[in-house]
């Protein structure tokens, strides 16, 4: 109910921010190229049919931390509305030395409600799939994200920000006869921390 | 934007729909990170035996032989510091613990000699050199220009070779022997305690290389051969060997095939590790059958497991299984309950 609560606030909050900045910065056809590199962090792992299973951050079987990377192109549909793609690149080490890593390919959808040309804050949302490999497990799999994502822009088109939000890769499998991957339906959130480098034209 | 968004949605759905299908992933991947183990630095070769009430437990490891059991972690016995120590025995009756050894880098047994230590690593002598190699049930072989011969730790008489042993695989207190002599390969069963079982020659028509070995009483065995990508199942007994019709679904990635024998409600099975899951071959009147257990409580937790070895546990029916991320398990085959992690 809290996590509700506040999700509603912040996007209430982002929703009357524009009547408190100046008038909008984009218009529609302005283009944005994202270079974005950083860290994630583990947040959960879910088993959506045996909870029992379930780590949270203080005990899920993986390093502490792992690294993203990605790069992005949007257009601008409206004046706030940008819709575009990005491909994507995570790793993280679990306990053993295996390394876990996926390869999202997504679309993006951002609402920009800040732009006064020299500072924006930006709400994305991707979805898509992942390409997921570890050990020797391959999947490709349901994928989406919320990000937010303030910047400063220090020149007219080069800006820079820091992006941070849940992005969660989900496992399903259907009833299966040979194995019982049913059980192994889950989903992994983490918890992204990246640098981001924007050029806008 | 109608451009755009025509060429988005069936993109997007398109991917919706593969990933509603079941991909490439043998097993959960999520799932065997939650099941990931942290690495101990040091690899399971083998599980030895255990001593003292099951106290005990001792196993030889890339970096020598430990005891675990009191829940104190892996205590060291001996190094492989100086000579590797490629194999052991821990000979239980006597108690006595012997290991196999080469200088580092000599893997092929130039220089191999069998050491004899107390059960607590006290050196006490040097039992035999020559040796090509020593199983964890207490066999070994010798090679010389002059004469080849197979010894037996406990109170059994050794047995000269004519040929050459070029492939052993050793199933709880057994061992085959192929035996190379001019062309002609005999398959040559050894228990530890009582010496040669029985000599079968390998037909011309068996290709392929053994990879695994399983007893089912003292007069019938199997074979596991590796053909190209399949790996067969053959049975051997004193008189012929026979090709049972059925093969494993895949083998782990060490290509050894480790397994082990079970009886229950008068059928006969043999549980074989494979990549994923186990492989349940079912032996009911003489007739093979094979599938997959996904189910069962050991079959399930150690799904995703690099087994060393498998052995009887002194608690009848039960098993020891040994993996090389340090983990060692006491299963129940009967039993869907998880099994008990030896620490």
């Amino acid at each position: 109910m809290k996590k509700c609560t506040t999700i509603v606030i912040v996007l209430l909050v982002l929703a009357v921010l524009p009547a408190f900045c100046a008038a909008g910065y984009y218009e529609t056809g302005d283009q944005v190229f994202s270079f974005r590199a950083g860290v994630d962090f583990p947040a959960f792992l879910s088993f959506l049919n045996d909870p029992s299973r379930n780590q949270s951050f203080s005990d899920i079987h993986m390093q502490r931390v792992g690294g993203i990377a990605s790069i992005s192109y949007q257009g601008y549909l409206t004046q706030n509305l940008a819709l575009g793609g990005e491909l994507g690149y995570q790793f993280i080490n679990s306990l053993t030395p295996s390394l876990y890593t996926a390869v999202p390919i997504t679309a993006k959808l951002t609402y920009v409600p800040v732009q006064t040309g020299l500072f924006d804050l930006a709400l994305s949302a991707n979805l898509g799939m992942a390409f997921i490999k570890y050990d020797d497990g391959k999947y490709l799999a349901p994928y989406a994200s919320i990000t937010l994502q303030p910047s400063f822009y220090i020149t007219e088109s080069w800006g820079i920000g820091i992006e941070s939000g849940i992005m969660a890769t989900a496992e399903l499998y259907t009833k299966n006869a040979t194995y019982d991957k049913y059980s192994n339906n889950a989903v992994l959130g983490m918890i992204p921390l990246a640098l981001v480098v924007s050029y806008r034209h | 934007m109608k451009r755009t968004s025509l060429l988005l949605i069936p993109i997007l759905l398109i991917a919706l729909l593969l990933c509603s299908c079941n991909a490439d992933a043998q097993d959960g991947i999520f799932s065997a990170i939650a099941d990931s183990a942290p690495d101990a630095g040091i690899k399971v070769q083998a599980y030895l035996g255990s001593l003292n009430a099951e106290k005990s437990h001792y196993v030889l490891t890339d970096s020598g032989v430990y005891v675990i059991g009191n829940s104190t972690g892996f205590t060291p016995i001996l190094s492989s510091s100086d000579a590797q120590i490629r194999n052991a025995c821990l000979l239980i009756d006597s108690p006595l613990l012997y290991t196999l050894v080469s200088k580092q880098g000599s893997e092929n047994g130039e220089d191999s000699k069998l050491l004899r230590y107390a059960v607590r690593g006290t050196y006490e002598a040097e039992a035999d050199s020559n040796v090509k190699w020593l199983t964890t049930n207490g066999i070994y072989y010798t090679e010389t220009e002059s004469e080849n011969t197979i010894h037996f730790l406990h109170n059994v008489a050794a047995v000269s070779l004519s040929g050459k042993a070029t492939t052993k695989v050793e199933s709880e207190d057994y061992v085959l022997v192929e035996e190379l002599k001019d062309s002609t390969k005999t398959f040559r069963i050894y228990s530890s305690k009582t010496g040669e079982i029985l000599a079968v020659t390998r037909p011309d028509s068996l290709s392929g290389q053994v990879v695994g070995f399983q007893v089912i009483d003292d007069s019938n065995f199997l074979i596991v051969v590796k053909n190209s990508s399949t790996y067969d199942i053959y049975s051997i007994s004193s008189t012929e060997v026979k090709d049972t019709g059925v093969n494993l679904s895949s083998t782990p990635e060490n290509g050894t095939i480790h397994s082990f024998h079970y009886t229950s409600e008068g059928k006969n099975y043999v549980a074989f590790k494979a990549a994923q899951y186990f492989d349940l071959l079912t032996i009911e009147d003489s007739k093979y059958s094979i599938s997959t257990i996904s189910t069962a409580g050991y079959a399930t937790k150690l799904r995703t497991a690099s087994v060393s070895n498998i052995v009887p546990s002194t608690t009848t029916g039960k098993f020891i299984v040994a993996t090389w991320n340090n983990s060692i398990w006491e299963i129940d085959p009967t039993s869907t309950d998880d099994p008990v992690e030896i620490r």
